[in-house]
């Protein structure tokens, strides 16, 4: 247990580190009293984090309820933007707790919080962690951060409303990785729509956003309803929808079968698999950076999560069945979506289309039935989470600048935009895969795995890699090489590095910052992640074998 | 023998409370608006009306008994009628006081009004504690005949008079109907009493005639239910209507029909449900398809209420079509959260008034105007459209979610799938309002002030909201009163 305090204190330092940039840039003046309080403060709550480990998951669930109403009662739009990014960083620094005191030597859950929420109906609402969810919260609550930043001078319009909706996605985001019931998954894997729906339609950029949001919508419904018809079945077949009596349970394979495809196709919407993933590139072109950055970075790991954590251990043999119709649509999907991103023109559009391509690859690491698949999807989750968010970042800066995402108006942004430039390779060797950043070794984990059960998958699913070399590269190429196009933009300003009490810290640097950060810590120590992920993925893949 | 003094009149002493106050009422009005010409506006009828009603709903909670049957097998009551007189009260109630502000507003200053709404509560609590064919026929006429007033009561107002004629017209060819099922039932039977009606057809065999006795009886109520294909009335009352009428059909006088239709499939005609399970069955398929599909095309948000007023009755339909214990109980909530979400529907179309020309919002794409003026007005009526849809963690998705539970277990399973796709078509018509109000911008010029949301409709969306929003809390209590309300039907 020693050794694996040691092995976490690294990100554990980057997070008071990264805490202390956050407070450099909401707090103008001299601050340095305060650090050493916030210090003290952290260190008396990881003290006392061994009394408050069962209610972890309430506290954090609450601060961000009371961050919800605590924005209703603030009226101009800078004390919201403080406020909210005060709460959004206390609320990461809790759910570090989890990452803190989170045991790596079992596959149990943890942090176990149960709430008779509804005996009649026998739907218990009982929140856990385990290795597979316990990155996708701290993702989640880290990006909401991340989203706030972003949004610091982009939305102008409604910020109260805005950062309310961003803490209600949290919220809602938090219980779908953390809730253990099948319908209550549901209920709140349903009910981030309404918030993101709203989100896209008020402060996306075009009019094209009205029809982008409907898709969104309309997709995403469409096909939940599927789930929701299994999980109806299987309430009043069963008599409970728990994910722990749904484990034990063995099916008729008949109906295995047909539930596996429906909750399938539901969450494919969600990844999202390429008959249907339309919704995907126009969603994302037309939402503010923050609600691309949330989409990107872990609404669709939402898909991700249900396949781990419902769909491979509930129907084990059925997902045994499958695993060729998967791979098969997932390595279309790979190339397709390669092949499209490619012909774009449109900056936001290349990395959602590029999104699709990862998202596939996560796929292929999930159905390969071997533990370092399985680890790989979700580091990879992980890692692309971190990545587009950065390109999404990134284009959002280019964005507030010139108000084009067009890529024919940009070139040679390199020798104007030097620092920004920087940032923006970083992300895109990130995006190729290169070996040192953390897509890498998701993407060689998936490889390795892949290719136990399915050398053709795995070498047809890997031309995707050199797909994305060709795009993204091609894209750095067009944006930030090449003459500087002078006749579309006539004034470039660069991210500014320095901190300076005449002008205030700069925001877009320090944003871009800790995700770089993560991005080569990550790919130069994998372990972080890893050695806590280990005991639940081999679950899942014993679950599978014991089985088949 | 029961005769008619051997009664206990203190069983139905609330109704016959109801009864004097209106009598009273009536005669302290007309003296009032006689006397006072002048500067008379009818609202202190209204509230002695709301007095009344609330007097009402405390003999009702302190009720001796709730299971008898009195009046020679004429009139009844259980725990499940006087669950709905309750409800029926209380919304009643609840229109009432809406109506305060609104005909001020509206320079509506007859007393007439609130008589005729007691009026109507007074046909509706006979109508469900009828025990018998004729006394269920003339409750109904009472009922309905309040009905065809109200709808008519925009004098001034052509379109009121159309739709108060449409539906006069309408109503008695239904109610003709309903008298040629009575007449075939009472000539297949000899008995017009539910009592002996019960006794007599579980030993006879059902044939032809029989079917069609009861598929005319249901037509009659489902017409008042306003269930497809028997909806035609609908739009075009909503349309034309008093906005207050129009809350006060939409709301009060669905508990009524809603009852009488339990109470004919649930305990009348329960030894041979084929009969009405099929009407049910196909007329909830109708509604859900005309309710969902004509909805889509509407320019005018009262029709838009019509129309999704019909793809809700189907719902409770579905429910009752499988004449299974969670088909009545998940019909029961179905009821209830239907009643709370369209309160806060209509309130929010009542409450939005043009400050200059004193009109209501009729089109769609005018609900842009609200944000700038009332965001929170907006938020509310957000909340519930998305309720309304069925969208998770809100309200409606459990509704929603409990009648196909119970069309499941009664293995109904192409309906409950057809009831999925028609909901999820049903949301885009509910949040292409959301788009309207928050996502289209409005042109530069375009502004209108609205007055001040009245005290009363604030009240009551906020408590209607919270409700809405809260269920998700703790949904057990209300499951469980509908549950343990409907178990009497099973366990006689």
């Amino acid at each position: 247990m020693a050794s694996n305090v040691w092995v976490q204190v690294p990100l554990l330092s980057f997070v008071l580190k990264y805490y202390k940039l956050l407070l450099l840039i909401t707090m103008k003046y001299n601050i340095f009293p305060l650090l050493i309080w916030i210090e003290n403060i952290s260190n008396y709550f990881i003290e006392a984090s061994s009394f408050i480990k069962d209610k972890i998951l309430l506290i954090l669930l609450v601060f961000i309820l009371i961050a919800m109403i605590g924005l209703f009662f603030v009226r101009t739009d800078n004390k919201v933007r403080n406020l909210s990014i005060w709460f959004a960083n206390v609320i990461l620094l809790i759910s570090s707790l989890l990452y803190v005191n989170f045991d790596t030597y079992t596959f149990e859950f943890q942090y176990i919080y149960t709430f008779p929420w509804s005996p009649f109906l026998n739907v218990y609402y009982t929140l856990a962690v385990d290795g597979v969810s316990l990155f996708f919260i701290i993702l989640s609550t880290f990006l909401t951060v991340v989203c706030i930043l972003v949004s610091w001078e982009s939305i102008q319009y409604r910020v109260r409303e805005f950062m309310i909706l961003l803490f209600l996605i949290e919220f809602l985001l938090i219980n779908v990785f953390t809730v253990l019931d099948l319908f209550l998954f549901y209920v709140f894997f349903e009910g981030i729509l309404i918030p993101m729906f709203i989100m896209i339609g008020i402060w996306g950029s075009r009019e094209r956003k009205i029809h982008a949001a409907y898709q969104f919508f309309l997709y995403t419904l469409t096909g939940s309803i599927l789930m929701l018809l299994v999980i109806i079945y299987i309430y009043i077949n069963i008599g409970t929808t728990y994910w722990g009596m749904l484990v034990n349970y063995t099916f008729i394979f008949e109906k295995e079968a047909i539930f596996w495809l429906a909750i399938f196709i539901s969450l494919a919407v969600k990844i999202p698999m390429v008959p249907v993933h339309i919704w995907l590139p126009e969603a994302h072109v037309e939402a503010p950076t923050a609600g691309s950055v949330l989409l990107a970075g872990i609404l669709l790991k939402m898909g991700g999560y249900g396949f781990l954590r419902f769909l491979l251990p509930v129907f084990p043999t059925a997902s045994h069945y499958f695993t060729p119709f998967v791979l098969v649509i997932a390595v279309i999907s790979i190339i397709y979506s390669s092949l499209t991103t490619i012909r774009q023109i449109d900056l936001k559009k290349i990395i959602a289309y590029s999104s699709v391509g990862h998202m596939n690859f996560v796929m292929l690491g999930i159905f390969s039935g071997t533990v370092e698949g399985v680890e790989g999807a979700i580091f990879l989750m992980i890692s692309h989470g971190i990545v587009s968010s950065g390109l999404f970042m990134c284009v959002g800066i280019l964005y507030d600048r010139y108000k084009t995402r067009i890529i024919e108006y940009y070139g040679g942004l390199a020798t104007k935009m030097p620092i920004f430039a920087i940032f923006f390779f970083i992300f895109t060797l990130a995006n190729v895969g290169m070996p040192g950043t953390s897509s890498f070794i998701g993407e060689i984990l998936i490889l390795i795995g892949i290719m136990h059960i399915n050398t053709t998958a795995a070498v047809l699913g890997f031309t995707g890699m050199i797909f994305g070399a060709v795009y993204s590269i091609w894209l750095y190429n067009r944006v930030m090489f090449g003459s500087v196009k002078q006749e579309y933009i006539w004034f470039y300003n660069d991210l500014a590095w320095e901190i300076s009490p005449q002008q205030g810290i700069d925001r877009e640097a320090f944003m871009l910052f800790p995700l770089v950060f993560l991005i080569l810590v990550l790919g130069i120590y994998p372990n972080l992640i890893l050695d806590s992920v280990h005991c639940a993925s081999y679950r899942i893949i014993e679950l599978q074998s014991l089985i088949v | 023998m029961l005769t008619l003094f051997s009664n206990n009149f203190s069983l139905v002493l609330p109704e016959l409370y109801l009864f004097l106050s209106i009598n009273i009422l009536l005669m302290v009005g007309v003296y009032r608006s006689r006397t006072n010409i002048l500067n008379y506006n009818g609202s202190g009828i209204l509230r002695l009306s709301l007095l009344s009603l609330f007097f009402l709903i405390i003999l009702y909670f302190n009720n001796v008994e709730c299971q008898f049957v009195v009046f020679n097998y004429m009139f009844f009551s259980s725990e499940f009628i006087l669950l709905l007189k309750i409800l029926i009260i209380i919304f009643a109630f609840i229109v009432t006081y809406l109506s305060l502000s609104y005909l001020i507003e509206e320079k509506i200053y007859s007393f007439e009004y609130s008589i005729l709404i007691l009026l109507s509560v007074l046909g509706m609590l006979l109508l469900v504690s009828s025990y018998d064919f004729l006394s269920l026929y003339l409750a109904l006429e009472l009922q309905s005949l309040c009905f065809y007033i109200l709808a008519a009561y925009k004098k001034s107002n052509s379109e009121s008079t159309e739709a108060s004629l449409k539906y006069f017209v309408l109503g008695a060819f239904s109610s003709g109907l309903l008298l040629f099922g009575l007449g075939l039932l009472y000539g297949l039977s000899g008995t017009t009493s539910f009592e002996e009606f019960i006794y007599y057809t579980s030993e006879s065999i059902y044939s032809g005639e029989w079917g069609l006795a009861i598929i005319f009886i249901l037509a009659g109520f489902l017409f008042k239910l306003s269930a497809a294909p028997f909806h035609v009335w609908t739009p075009d009352v909503y349309d034309g209507a008093p906005l207050i009428v129009v809350t006060f059909f939409a709301t009060v006088a669905k508990i009524a029909a809603f009852g009488v239709v339990v109470t004919l499939a649930y305990k009348v005609f329960i030894t041979n449900t084929e009969f009405s399970s099929t009407m049910l069955y196909s007329c909830s398929l109708i509604s859900l398809f005309i309710g969902t599909f004509g909805a889509l095309y509407q320019t005018k948000i009262k029709r838009l209420y019509a129309y999704s007023t019909i793809n809700h009755v189907g719902f409770m339909l579905l429910g009752l079509s499988t004449i299974s214990l969670e088909g009545l109980e998940a019909s029961v909530l179905y009821l209830c959260v239907y009643l709370i979400l369209n309160l806060t529907l209509f309130g929010v179309i009542l409450s939005i008034r043009v400050n200059a020309t004193n009109a209501k919002l009729v089109y769609l794409n005018e609900f842009r105007l609200l944000v700038k003026n009332n965001i929170v007005l907006a938020i509310v009526f957000t909340i519930a459209l998305f309720s309304i849809a069925g969208i998770p963690p809100l309200m409606g998705f459990y509704s929603k979610y409990y009648v196909i539970v119970a069309a499941f277990r009664s293995e109904y399973y192409f309906m409950a799938i057809m009831a999925l796709i028609f909901s999820v078509i049903s949301a885009v018509y509910y949040i292409r309002l959301v788009v309207f109000m928050f996502f289209e911008h409005s042109k530069p010029l375009e502004f209108a002030f609205f007055k001040l949301v009245p005290f009363e409709l604030s009240v009551v969306m906020s408590y209607t909201t919270l409700i809405n929003v809260l269920f998700f809390v703790r949904p057990d209590n209300i499951l469980l009163l509908c549950h343990r309300i409907t178990l009497q039907f099973f366990t006689i």
